[in-house]
């Protein structure tokens, strides 16, 4: 099963238009300087960003959804029965499909209602360095802007495409980047956690007693 | 022999794109439009709850079901107007029939095909919740084919439109004449899948 959805992703991605990686890291690059700047709190940054993420998700979703289905994918990719499905279409279709990366899910919770997805690479940090704590005690920002940069969550944007991406397709769940290269560890986690499964259709108010 | 009409409903029922496809097709009016696409999404809520049946593929299935902490509803509807419209269904619309052996895309709960003297109806139910339907006069050909590229359409023109917003009526340009380009190409020699 799982190593059809790879071969699903990597359908889809050779279908995509692509852009240039440096464009985009770039792009990305100034979009979250530009918020620095406008915000100063790092905080409020991170939750700028996931906004934006979220905005991305809520439409992307339709796209894998739609190539998925145009390209004969079907079933596997879009009928997903429990969380495990879904981790490995968020990871190895989505992520395959609109960035071009391997990503790996894995630790899931004993009650299946939380996982991890992997990120060897990132290509939204591919020429980011994180101001360093020395840095910080060095400089004479006044600004403030730039002295805790640490709480900065770089690619929290990942985070609201699959927070708005999960949204439209019934699952509320909650992301967070847990590990990150920018501040030394050795790969990306970003941790999924399933809080409701909402339902569709006539709520119990209007059902037969 | 040709398609009619295609109308796109959101996922709370409200019409966000009505389209005539051929010269054949009836001249139906805006208010009448919104209309029909609130109707059909009603009707196509009350098939999915009067099924008897639950498949995997329906919208609120598999284990899904047994890791609900909380019901939340985003379609809700009167029971009286459930009650009316279902004795409409069944005593108007004999020819019906629920697709139990599904070949559409999407979530297969629902109304899947609505055949009648005149007119086949065949509704594509995405996972998100929008409904693309078209209608057609009878023995039209490549029906599914057709709405599930008219899916892909609707995501690569209207969804990333930074101007469109979800849920309302499309007015993008972009989109609708690629409907028309894609209607023109399955009535002169079928769709292909890309």
């Amino acid at each position: 099963m799982a190593s059809s959805k790879a071969q699903a992703g990597q359908t889809l991605w050779a279908k995509m238009p692509k852009a240039n990686a440096e464009l985009f890291a770039l792009t990305y690059g100034s979009l979250v300087t530009e918020l620095v700047r406008d915000y100063e709190d790092p905080i409020e940054v991170n939750a700028q960003l996931e906004r934006i993420g979220h905005s991305i998700g809520v439409r992307c979703v339709d796209e894998l959804l739609s190539k998925a289905d145009s390209s004969n994918l079907g079933s596997a990719v879009t009928q997903c029965g429990n969380l495990r499905d879904t981790a490995e279409v968020v990871s190895k279709v989505g992520f395959r499909m609109f960035l071009g990366i391997q990503a790996e899910v894995g630790g899931y919770s004993q009650d299946q209602r939380s996982f991890s997805i992997y990120l060897q690479e990132n290509p939204l940090s591919t020429f980011v360095e994180l101001p360093t704590i020395g840095d910080e005690q060095s400089s004479s920002s006044p600004s403030g802007g730039l002295d805790d940069l640490r709480k900065l969550k770089y690619s929290n944007l990942y985070c609201g495409v699959i927070r708005g991406a999960l949204e439209m397709v019934n699952l509320k769940v909650e992301c967070t980047i847990v590990r990150d290269t920018l501040k030394g560890d050795e790969l990306n986690e970003i941790r999924v956690e399933l809080k409701e499964v909402l339902s569709d259709g006539a709520g119990d108010d209007y059902k037969e007693e | 022999m040709g398609f009619l009409h295609l109308f796109i409903v959101n996922k709370s029922g409200g019409l966000i794109l009505h389209r005539s496809l051929g010269p054949t097709a009836p001249k139906i009016g805006t208010n009448e439009w919104l209309r029909i696409g609130s109707t059909f999404h009603s009707l196509h809520a009350i098939a999915a709850e009067a099924s008897p049946v639950k498949l995997p593929g329906n919208k609120n299935s598999g284990e899904w079901a047994h890791t609900n902490i909380a019901r939340v509803t985003s379609t809700t509807f009167v029971r009286t107007c459930v009650l009316s419209f279902l004795s409409t269904i069944l005593f108007l619309l004999p020819p019906w029939h629920f697709g139990f052996v599904s070949t559409i895309a999407g979530a297969d709960d629902g109304i899947e095909q609505i055949e009648g003297g005149g007119v086949i109806l065949r509704c594509l139910q995405t996972r998100t919740g929008i409904k693309f339907v078209l209608t057609a006069e009878p023995g039209t050909s490549g029906l599914d084919a057709v709405l599930r590229e008219i899916y892909v359409l609707y995501s690569d023109c209207a969804l990333k439109d930074p101007f469109y917003e979800l849920e309302m009526p499309i007015r993008c340009e972009l989109f609708t004449n690629a409907v028309d380009n894609l209607i023109d190409q399955a009535m002169s020699g079928g769709v292909m899948p890309r």
